[in-house]
C-alpha cells in the first residue's frame, strides 16, 4: 500500500473518531448548550492555521538561504492550507458568537488580529499570482511569509495582552474545561493535524506535477 | 436542542470548505496527470 493511501485512511479514521468525541463523548456544556460543540473544530482549525503559517515561516527562510524551489512549494502549499483553516475559524467563530454574545462580530483584539492574519496570507497568495518570474515570486513571497508570521504570536497572546471578551480555555489550569471536553479537543487537534498532512501531500503533488509539466513544455 | 441550527451551520461550513478544497486538489492532480501523459506520449511519437 502506498504511504499516501495509508495517510488518507488514518486521516479518515481520525476525523471519524473526532466527530464521535465531539458529538457523543463530550458532555453538553450547561450554559451554552449544543453550540459549545463548535469549539472543538474551531480551536483545532485555529491550531492548524497557526501550524501551517509556522511551516511557511520556516520554509521561507530556507527559500532565501538555499534558493531551492522545493521549499517554496512547501511554503506556498502550507500558506494555502493555513488560509483554508483560518477562513473556517473566521466563519465558525461568529456562528458561535451570535447566540452567546448576541452579535456576529465585534472588534475584539483576538478577532481583529485573526482577521489581519487572514488578510496577510491572502496578500501572500495574491503576490504569488501577480508575479510571473519564478525567482522573484519565491523570494518576495518568502519575505512576506517571514514578516507575516509576526501576527501569529500576536493573535495567540492577544487574549492575555489586552482586555477581551474572547474565552481563554487554554489558560494554565485548563480554564475550567472538563476532562472529557479536553479529551475531545485533543482528539480533534490530532484529527486536524492528520488532515493537514493529507492536504500537504496533495498540494505538494499538484506543485510537483505542475513544475514537471512546465519543464517539459519549456524544453520542447 | 438549544441553538442546534448554529451548530449545524458551523459544521456545514467546515465540511464544505474541507471537501471543496480536497475536490479541487484531486481534480488538479488528475488534470495535470492527464496533461503530462498526453505530452509524454506526444514526445514518444
Amino acid at each position: 500500500m502506498k504511504i499516501t493511501a495509508l495517510v488518507d485512511i488514518v486521516t479518515f479514521i481520525a476525523v471519524s473518531v473526532a466527530i464521535y468525541f465531539t458529538f457523543i463523548f463530550a458532555p453538553l456544556e450547561a450554559q451554552m448548550g449544543s453550540v459549545q460543540k463548535i469549539f472543538y473544530f474551531h480551536v483545532a482549525s485555529a491550531w492548524i492555521s497557526f501550524f501551517a503559517f509556522f511551516v511557511t515561516f520556516v520554509c521561507s527562510f530556507f527559500v532565501l538561504f538555499t534558493n531551492k524551489y522545493i521549499f517554496d512549494d512547501i511554503a506556498s502549499s502550507s500558506a494555502e492550507i493555513g488560509i483554508i483553516f483560518c477562513t473556517i475559524v473566521l466563519i465558525t467563530g461568529p456562528i458561535w458568537a451570535k447566540p452567546i454574545w448576541g452579535t456576529w462580530w465585534t472588534w475584539d483584539p483576538r478577532l481583529t488580529t485573526t482577521l489581519i492574519l487572514w488578510f496577510i496570507y491572502v496578500g501572500y497568495l495574491m503576490l504569488r499570482k501577480f508575479l510571473d518570474e519564478e525567482d522573484k515570486k519565491a523570494k518576495f513571497s518568502a519575505a512576506l511569509g517571514i514578516i507575516g508570521f509576526i501576527d501569529v504570536p500576536i493573535v495567540f497572546f492577544s487574549i492575555r495582552w489586552w482586555r477581551t471578551i474572547h474565552p481563554n480555555v487554554l489558560q494554565q489550569g485548563g480554564g475550567g474545561l472538563a476532562p472529557d471536553m479536553l479529551k475531545a479537543l485533543l482528539v480533534s487537534i490530532f484529527a486536524f493535524t492528520m488532515l493537514y498532512i493529507t492536504l500537504m501531500i496533495k498540494t505538494a503533488t499538484v506543485k510537483h506535477l505542475f513544475r514537471r509539466y512546465e519543464k517539459i513544455t519549456s524544453d520542447r | 436542542m438549544k441553538n442546534f441550527w448554529f451548530l449545524f451551520s458551523a459544521y456545514l461550513f467546515i465540511w464544505i470548505f474541507i471537501f471543496g478544497y480536497v475536490l479541487k486538489l484531486n481534480s488538479s492532480i488528475n488534470n495535470l496527470k492527464m496533461k503530462l501523459s498526453k505530452l509524454e506520449s506526444e514526445m514518444e511519437d
